[in-house]
């Protein structure tokens, strides 16, 4: 090949590398400030029950009910009392939770359509006209033979891999990423946008294999498909610092380089590159057929009517063979559709006649002839060749053509154009597919079982899904039950999705939904909601049901400003605020009376500014204060006749017009908020910020007109009410703590009961309140304010009462969001006020080390946990050598130990027993021995009877890596090839901690997702 | 020594309001206790409240035997129960807890070992339950606690009979102190602050202690104090800690055996008082056994001091007492409401071993 063309795409590469990895920070970074707060469900790679994608990026979960309208859903949801009758057209897929074990196709046969339907099956009979076949899920049915690409025999013997199917059993784990939010299965088929996103299988790839896969996009691609890579993701990426140039290897992979599919073989000595097939912007996809020799380190392309159309090959000293496949979405969009490997004897298919019917045999034999007959008794294939019968035992074939392969409409693609203008006979050849628009909408319908077909819906019934396909004579009939996802295809989506209802829109979002729609008119019921949803592309509206908690967008809080600029402004005004402050006293005095017990004399008191009450349902009260005494603050406000409202329902009051909440540097600010661990069981109550930017905590016992009483170390103390400008309250059930693993041991001493758990919140109270929807309306991006609505009228106007206001009123048109149910207490917390909350000290060690024989032990105090594991290589007892870095993937038990250690000989045992707890799950237990000679470790093994794998630190050079001090030392590696635990000591303690640590490591737990940043003030 | 009467005697010169009422009561068994009896500051309503709903509570759960089971359970809970029911005000003989002091006092009785005056399966349980008796000695009248027919040891006996146990253990101890089992050779502060409470509270009720007993007890104390008023739990290095359960035990036995000029008592009382709105740490034993010593030390150590300790104590009790009453603790629900009202019990003053 063009060695200079590839010298030059060479060189391009590391940037190009560094480039991805930079795009790679951004998204993480895009990712955790802006996840939506109801997506977490939705987009998780296989959904746990049927989820329906409309066309406006719309999804919500539910089931399928009976219906006899054709082309129509009708989607039931828990969340809304009625279910929604979806046209196909609004539809984008609805998909079901993936079946696991992967059900098998049944049938000897795999029948390729024109349509792009795929057909699994056995054939019953074979006519002009048609082809009689028992399909699988559909039973037996007739098929226009005119529509038959291809035939083959998918359950030969040399069948290694037949898929995709979802995305059980690939690798494809990102540090920092929720695994959701990188490859998501769409019908079954993994599909990706994020950058250098990959996806990894070990196939148990031979030597020699023939490959078929296929790829799609919706706009020009960007990806890497590597043949039998060295590891997980090309780079040694755990083990000290990445290399500037990643290493060269040898593999062979598929590039997009500037609009052009091509193949590259690369080794440290050669390199060789072809091209396989131009690829244009737009949605597109390809399809390769290819047969991999890796011991001869030869490539070749064939085309789909058998004509090779590249080869590429290297001459590396010791090829070596690798059994994995990985793919990489570099930018972009990539969906991989099929995936088909095959063992292969390494004769290459002969020259074909591509435009004549034919039988290709398993030893690569081909015979042209008209297919006439097939006679299942006998299992043989009766082909006219030049007016001579010829019979073909159907154990022989390996694939049926029955005319000539029609490359322009092979595989149409749902919602896409053509892809290229390449013509199937091309030089390269290559099935770069062609996607004319459908005439009108239909359906395609993947099976669990990958069977695919298309159509026209014409009902559901008794949870049989009813199909009319064009080149299937009877209507098809399916269940539900087999079925992966359903998707529209074809075009012509926006037309009038609009409900012809008057009404805002909005963005619905709830658990696991986000429904773009309009809220209508409604009333409250013992049974729903008087909030009533149309959504988009929905013929209907429904009421919510109760007690739900989520909200509705009408306008997007702003994009959060650049933090640092908004602290230097705040500070800059702070500093203001106290060069212009006049000389007024702050809590100074307070602190002498506590010194002297003198009481300095109040002041004058002041005007007072505007007041606001801020509760902690978020909602902002416009008042004049009265008094606080124990029990709450008696008001009067223009809202309305209310005077009081309760301690347990106030976060803060703003007292001299001051208005948000008080900043403060944030080092201090946590100081500030630590709770001592001895003052654990009276935690202050209140938070006393003065005019003059003072902080006092305590615990308010009253408020008069002109003076605070607060009661501090035990002790009341009087305070000037004109020197407060602002009370914040602090509650028990708030207090947070700093590291999780300290507080949980605190917890199981059990030495201090958990006193605050007669306290109640109010909201927790209110939200189970039954009677009517609770609901938030955010005005002018800070004015909040809580009722439980009863109706909606006009589609414009809700009311309802606020159990401390009475009635309220509140305009939609106004409103930016409508929050419902336990969800205003979780906007509520990421509010400026809710910020200022105590948290406690953390625990020093000698009190979580208790009294030493019940201390809990967590593993996670070392350095090297949450690091990259020291890379070593160690032989074991047979000689073999074992490197940490080529186990990435597993996880991986270290047990330093030594034969003269006998709690090592006690504790041994013990870790392997747990380690066998986890069969089948990649746990590897390794005894890394420590400098002694393998005669005397394999004496101490028999005479304890211990079978465990062994390692030979024979220089104690990977005991000095993990920072081995003293025995047994127990080192935990998680798949990423992180630290996740380092346990010193052995004994019957060890076990909970390790066997919860590799529970953990084998069963990752999606990280919750992050709190809506935008939502903060401030 | 078996006249319960003779026993008041010495408590009578001392001048207490509270002791008055109890002198009155002593002085003629059969006489109802004045209502309003109380003397100093009203006892404040949260206090009346969570005292008689945790009564209530120990009603219900004590044994037709008189003691309470679940949880821990043996003459110490039971001396406790029986002290909560003589801390309450009303009469122990004709009030409406009469038939439960009746019942607790038969059961420590019929418990004890009659040879040797031991009291119940640890030595916890018998500081605690001769604490109980001795509260009960010359409170109780001794005609009514058995019924008809049957006739056990009387409450001076009982009482006596656990002194010896306790002087017995004490003197084959190397420590002059006591540990969980009465032939222990070992000793730590929690076990000997029980015992030695009860033998003080014996001792303030007439019945002999030898003077070399308290002496050797309080001098072991000593040693385990610190000069910063931490308490050793039973010696060796690294035993100080910031447990303000044996702080306070330390600082009560202190001021009950009448040793306040000692040092360690002013470090330990220093110590209780400079943390006195620290409601203790997780890892150092069992909040409401802390809080019924803490309350006794400050109490007796500094009145103005536990006046500010008690208003959080009420807080803490209010927002962790049961719907039933009862008090959650590891121990179980008997000990812990039966500490929890006794360290809430200083309110009312009624009990000798309160006397200041």
């Amino acid at each position: 090949m063009n060695s200079s063309l590839f010298q030059h795409r060479m060189s391009g590469r590391p940037t190009g590398l560094r480039l991805h990895m930079l795009s790679f920070v951004i998204a993480v970074v895009a990712a955790v400030a802006a996840s939506p707060v109801t997506t977490s469900q939705a987009a998780d790679s296989s959904p746990t029950q049927p989820i329906l994608h409309l066309a406006n990026d719309s999804f919500l979960p539910g089931r399928p009910l009976d219906t006899d309208q054709p082309d129509v859903l009708l989607w039931q949801n828990r969340s809304f009392t009625k279910p929604f009758h979806f046209p196909l057209r609004g539809i984008s897929t609805a998909e079901f939770p993936v079946v696991l074990p992967h059900p098998k196709p049944s049938g000897e046969y795999c029948i390729e359509l024109s349509s792009g339907d795929v057909i699994y099956g056995n054939i019953l009979e074979f006519s002009e006209s048609t082809l009689r076949i028992q399909a699988a899920n559909a039973g037996p049915i007739h098929v226009n033979r005119a529509s038959i690409q291809r035939i083959y025999r998918w359950k030969q013997t040399s069948l290694i891999y037949l898929g995709p199917n979802g995305l059980d059993g690939w690798d494809y784990a990102m540090p920092g990423i929720p695994t959701g939010d990188i490859w998501t299965s769409e019908g079954g088929w993994p599909r990706t946008t994020t950058p250098n996103a990959s996806l990894f299988r070990d196939f148990g790839l031979p030597a020699r294999a023939a490959i078929e896969f296929e790829l799609s996009w919706n706009d020009m691609p960007d990806f890497e498909l590597v043949l039998g890579p060295r590891n997980l993701r090309g780079i040694e990426d755990a083990v000290g610092p990445a290399p500037a140039v990643a290493p060269i290897e040898d593999e062979f992979r598929f590039e997009v380089w500037d609009g052009e599919l091509v193949v590259v073989g690369e080794s440290k000595r050669d390199a060789d590159v072809a091209s396989v097939t131009p690829i244009a912007g737009g949605p597109g996809a390809v399809r390769v057929q290819l047969y991999l020799d890796q011991e001869k380190q030869r490539l070749y392309i064939y085309s789909r009517n058998g004509q090779q159309s590249a080869s590429v090959k290297l001459h590396s000293r010791k090829p070596e063979v690798r059994s994995g496949l990985r793919l990489t979405n570099r930018e972009g969009h990539i969906r991989l559709k099929h995936l088909r490997i095959t063992h292969w004897d390494g004769i290459l298919p002969q020259d074909v006649q591509a435009d004549k019917s034919r039988i290709h045999q398993t030893d690569g034999k081909i015979i042209y002839g008209q297919v006439t007959a097939f006679d299942p008794q006998s299992n043989e294939f009766t082909l006219n060749q030049n007016e001579t019968t010829i019979l073909v035992d159907a154990d022989t074939v390996s694939d049926v053509f029955l005319s000539p392969a029609v490359a322009t409409t092979e595989l149409p693609k749902p919602a896409v154009k053509t892809t290229s203008e390449t013509p199937a006979d091309s030089p390269s050849g290559q099935q770069l597919v062609a996607n004319p628009a459908p005439a009108s909408i239909t359906s395609k319908i993947v099976c669990q079982d990958s069977s695919q077909y298309s159509g026209h819906l014409t009902g559901i019934r008794n949870g049989i899904i009813q199909l009319n396909c064009e080149n299937i004579d009877e209507p098809l009939k399916i269940p539900l039950t087999a079925i992966r996802s359903i998707a529209r295809q074809g075009s012509g989506t926006q037309a009038s999705y609009k409900p012809t209802t008057s009404g805002r829109d909005g963005r619905l979002e709830l658990d696991g939904v986000k429904l773009q729609g309009r809220l209508l008119s409604g009333v409250e019921s013992p049974d729903a909601s008087c909030l009533v949803w149309h959504p988009d592309f929905s013929s209907n509206a429904s009421p919510m049901a109760k007690e739900l908690s989520g909200r509705i967008v009408y306008r997007d809080p702003p994009k959060p400003v650049k933090k640092v600029t908004v602290t230097n402004i705040q500070r800059q005004v702070v500093i203001r605020q106290i060069n212009q402050k006049p000389a007024i006293q702050g809590f100074g005095d307070v602190f002498k009376q506590m010194l002297t017990g003198k009481i300095a004399p109040a002041q004058k008191p002041k005007i007072r500014g505007p007041q606001t009450l801020h509760l902690r349902s978020g909602d902002t009260i416009p008042c004049e204060v009265i008094s606080v005494d124990e029990d709450g603050l008696h008001l009067t406000t223009p809202l309305s006749d209310a005077t009081f409202v309760s301690n347990d329902r106030i976060k803060g009051v703003e007292l001299d017009g001051k208005l948000g909440s008080p900043t403060l540097d944030e080092t201090k600010r946590k100081r500030l908020l630590t709770l001592p661990r001895l003052q654990k069981g009276s935690p202050p109550t209140h938070l006393i910020y003065s005019v003059n930017d003072d902080f006092l905590r305590g615990r308010l016992v009253g408020m008069s007109d002109d003076m605070l009483t607060v009661e501090v170390r035990l002790t009341n103390r009087e305070i000037p009410r004109d020197r407060v400008s602002q009370i914040i309250w602090l509650h028990a059930d708030e207090l947070e703590s700093d590291d999780k693993p300290n507080q949980s041991a605190a917890e199981q001493s059990a030495a201090v009961e958990p006193e605050q758990t007669a306290l109640t919140t109010d909201a927790s109270d209110t939200a189970k309140e039954p009677e009517a929807t609770r609901i938030q309306t955010l005005v002018r991006r800070k004015d909040r304010l809580t009722f439980f609505a009863t109706k909606i009228e006009d589609a414009s106007l809700i009311s309802g009462t606020s159990d401390i206001l009475g009635e309220c009123r509140s305009e939609i048109a106004d409103v930016d969001q409508l929050l419902i149910g336990d969800y205003i207490e979780q906007a509520a917390a990421q509010l400026a006020y809710h910020r200022w909350k105590l948290h406690y000290a953390t625990e020093p060690k000698f009190v979580l080390a208790g009294d030493g024989e019940t201390a809990p032990i967590t593993g996670t105090e070392s350095p090297l946990v949450g690091h990259p594991a020291p890379d070593f290589k160690l032989a074991d007892l047979s000689g073999d050598n074992f490197q940490l870095a080529e186990h990435r993937g597993e996880v991986i038990v270290l047990d330093f130990w030594a034969t003269w250690c006998s709690p090592c000989l006690q504790t041994m045992p013990l870790v392997d027993e747990i380690v066998r707890e986890f069969p089948d799950q990649k746990v590897r237990l390794l005894a890394v021995n420590m400098e002694e000679q393998p005669a005397e470790i394999k004496s101490t093994l028999e005479r304890h009877k211990l079978d465990v794998p062994v390692i030979l630190d024979i220089d104690g050079v990977a005991a000095a890596r993990y920072s081995v001090t003293s025995i047994p030392q127990t080192v935990v590696i998680d798949r990423e090839g992180n630290v996740a635990r380092l346990f010193i000591g052995g004994g019957p303690k060890l076990a909970e901690p390790l066997r919860q640590a590799l529970k953990e490591l084998t069963d990752p737990q999606p990280t919750s997702d992050d709190a809506d940043a935008s939502e903060t003030e401030n | 020594m078996s006249n319960p009467r003779g026993a008041t005697l010495p408590r009578s010169l001392i001048v207490s309001a509270a002791l008055m009422m109890f002198g009155q009561t002593l002085s003629s068994p059969a006489f109802a206790q004045p209502p309003n009896a109380r003397v100093g500051e009203a006892v404040p309503r949260d206090v009346r409240e969570i005292y008689n709903k945790g009564l209530q509570y120990l009603v219900k759960t004590q044994s037709q035997e008189g003691s309470w089971i679940g949880g821990q359970s043996g003459p110490g809970v039971t001396g406790l129960g029986l002290m909560v029911f003589l801390a309450s005000g009303e009469d122990p003989n004709f009030g409406q807890y009469s038939g439960n002091v009746r019942r607790a006092v038969r059961s420590l009785i019929t418990e004890q070992d009659g040879n040797t005056g031991y009291l119940g399966n640890s030595m916890y349980h018998h500081g605690f339950g001769m604490l109980g008796l001795a509260e009960a000695y010359g409170a109780v009248d001794d005609r009514r606690v058995w019924p008809d027919g049957k006739k056990g040891r009387t409450i001076g006996q009982a009482l006596e009979l656990a002194v010896r146990a306790a002087l017995t253990s004490q003197k084959n101890n190397p420590l002059g102190a006591w540990r969980y089992s009465p032939n222990d050779t070992q000793a730590d502060t929690s076990v000997s602050g029980a015992v030695l409470v009860g033998l003080l509270a014996a001792r303030n009720a007439g019945i002999e202690v030898p003077d070399t007993a308290i002496d050797k007890a309080i001098s072991y104390y000593t040693k385990m104090t610190s000069p910063s008023g931490q308490v050793a739990y039973s010696g060796g290095i690294g035993g100080f800690d910031e447990s303000l359960a044996r702080i306070s035990i330390a600082a009560l036995v202190y001021s009950v055996a009448k040793r306040k000029d000692l040092t360690q008592f002013k470090s330990t009382l220093g110590y209780l008082v400079n943390k006195v709105e620290f409601t203790g740490s997780s890892g150092f034993g069992w909040v409401n056994y802390q809080r019924y010593y803490q309350a006794q030390a400050l109490f007796q150590g500094d009145v103005d001091a536990w006046e500010r300790w008690n208003k959080l104590l009420i807080r803490q009790l209010k927002t962790s007492q049961q719907a039933d009453g009862s008090f959650p603790g590891q121990h179980g629900a008997s000990i812990s409401t039966s500490m929890s009202l006794l360290s809430l019990a200083l309110n009312y003053r009624l009990l000798p071993i309160y006397e200041r």
